[in-house]
């Protein structure tokens, strides 16, 4: 550990992105549409515990506040159980090939019609914590093979934990956090990573610290992606169809289909297959990434090849103790390629993609 | 539920739940998952939940968590205000939205991938 590995711990939980935050129009019921609201919200945090206070801003302009409030970016609902800083690398950083194009990230409020085929619902804040403590479970459990550095925190510990997350408090998260990590990385049975490509639910594998049994040199990252088969993947890309769909489109679905669709299904057919065949055959995922030039951003950054893994991991992962890689195509970046077609999606006069 | 499957017939057939098949078959699987793979589920009931006659399934790895819950209650025949709570290995709750495959990757023992169901929240 050198000197500078605490500021870089803190510096990546400072880590945070300017949003403006603009109410939809079919939810407008005053006579004055109200401006929008700025924020600047951590990457390591979930949007239920940041909107609060765009909820109660925007909720004097509207009277349809029958339904949870939800958020939308290009006709994609935001999943709020995903960190916000992996939302923003997977839906803005991905599109424009991992530069920042805009200043701002522009997301439209939303107070009616929830797509709950698409979303979680998240009744309250409660709900967020249950989704948290799960998840660290589960990346405690790749970690050690159990959680009994979970099991042994006292009540206090654990609310410290939780309000450290919840108030963006550095100091009493990390008093907790830092409980989760092995003594050494000899500890480690495995590094909790998680796949993100396209919006898809995450793609896990085990990775282990070290190349080998007796090994003491930690695998890099370069390592760990080559230690990903490339089957895991493959099938995420849009371009690679892994049934014997011909990259026609699938037939659009009108409104009552999608509501009774199936969430992934329904997710699966919306998407565009673009036209690149799906031909080559690569043995695990850093052939594919070398072939094709797919990128790869942690944190909205893009750490060296050479970098430790269990390193990054210490350093870079999210408060749910994944460290979550995002992969995109930098030759494709066509925002369309994962557009939801929302219910109300023909209200929306950017989306050219309506298909009925 | 129905038309769901009218629709996605012709594009992939996910949402099909593959019906229960005897576990004494090839409970070997692959290291490698792909969408395509079946993978064993072996359900074991707490609490006051009632156990299955049947406790292991095939089932497809790209399933959703969802759709494993939804089966699991419709084989509990539970209604839907009935609670059901589901863990992997007695320790955690996956979201919904996790994939079937996923899961297994990274927790199974055995070839199977072992599922703990109670009506209360045994390992909260």
């Amino acid at each position: 550990m050198s000197f500078f590995d605490e500021d870089i711990k803190k510096s990546v939980w400072e880590g945070k992105i300017p949003i403006i935050f603009t109410l939809s129009p079919d939810d407008l019921t005053s006579h004055l549409p109200p401006s929008p609201y700025t924020f600047m919200a951590p990457r390591n945090s979930y949007f239920p515990l940041i909107t609060s206070v765009v909820k109660e801003y925007f909720s004097s302009s509207t009277l349809v506040l029958l339904d949870e409030m939800w958020l939308e970016y290009r006709g994609i609902p935001l999943k709020w159980h995903v960190p916000i800083g992996v939302l923003y690398d997977t839906l803005v950083l991905s599109k424009s090939g991992g530069v920042i194009e805009q200043p701002y990230w522009n997301i439209v409020v939303h107070f009616q019609s929830y797509p709950d085929k698409i979303l979680l619902k998240c009744p309250n804040i409660e709900a967020v914590r249950t989704y948290y403590k799960n998840v660290l479970k589960e990346a405690t459990f790749i970690k050690q093979g159990d959680i009994n550095k979970f099991n042994n925190l006292t009540i206090n510990q654990s609310n410290d934990l939780w309000d450290g997350l919840k108030n963006h408090d550095y100091d009493k998260f990390w008093s907790v956090n830092k409980k989760f990590a092995p003594n050494s990385y000899k500890e480690y049975k495995n590094i909790p990573i998680r796949l993100i490509i396209n919006y898809k639910p995450p793609v896990q594998e085990l990775i282990p610290v070290y190349d080998g049994e007796n090994s003491t040199t930690e695998i890099t990252l370069e390592n760990l992606f080559s230690k990903i088969p490339y089957d895991s993947v493959s099938s995420l890309f849009n371009y690679i169809s892994n049934s014997n769909n011909t990259g026609n489109l699938s037939p659009p679905l009108s409104p009552s289909d999608r509501n009774s669709a199936e969430v992934d299904n329904n997710i699966e057919n919306s998407i565009n297959q673009s036209s690149l065949p799906p031909s080559a055959e690569y043995s695990n995922l850093l052939q594919f990434m070398k072939a094709c030039g797919i990128k790869y951003r942690i944190q909205g950054i893009e750490p060296p090849l050479d970098s430790s893994a269990v390193w990054l991991y210490e350093y870079f992962s999210h408060p749910d103790n994944f460290i979550y890689i995002t992969l995109f195509d930098p030759s494709n970046l066509d925002n369309n390629s994962f557009n939801y077609n929302l219910n109300n999606s023909n209200k929306n006069s950017n989306n050219n993609n309506n298909n009925e | 539920m129905d038309e769901n499957k009218e629709i996605n017939k012709e594009t992939n057939t996910d949402s099909t739940i593959t019906s229960p098949q005897p576990s004494t078959e090839q409970p070997q699987q692959p290291v490698k998952i792909t969408p395509d793979s079946k993978i064993v589920v072996y359900f074991k009931n707490a609490g006051g939940a009632q156990a299955l006659k049947q406790k292991k399934f095939k089932l497809q790895a790209n399933l959703s968590f969802q759709n494993v819950i939804d089966k699991l209650r419709s084989q509990l025949k539970l209604k839907s205000n009935e609670s059901l709570f589901l863990f992997i290995n007695q320790v955690f709750q996956p979201s919904p939205d996790e994939i079937l495959g996923e899961l297994y990757k990274c927790f199974c023992h055995n070839d199977q991938l072992i599922i703990n169901y109670s009506d209360l929240p045994a390992w909260g």
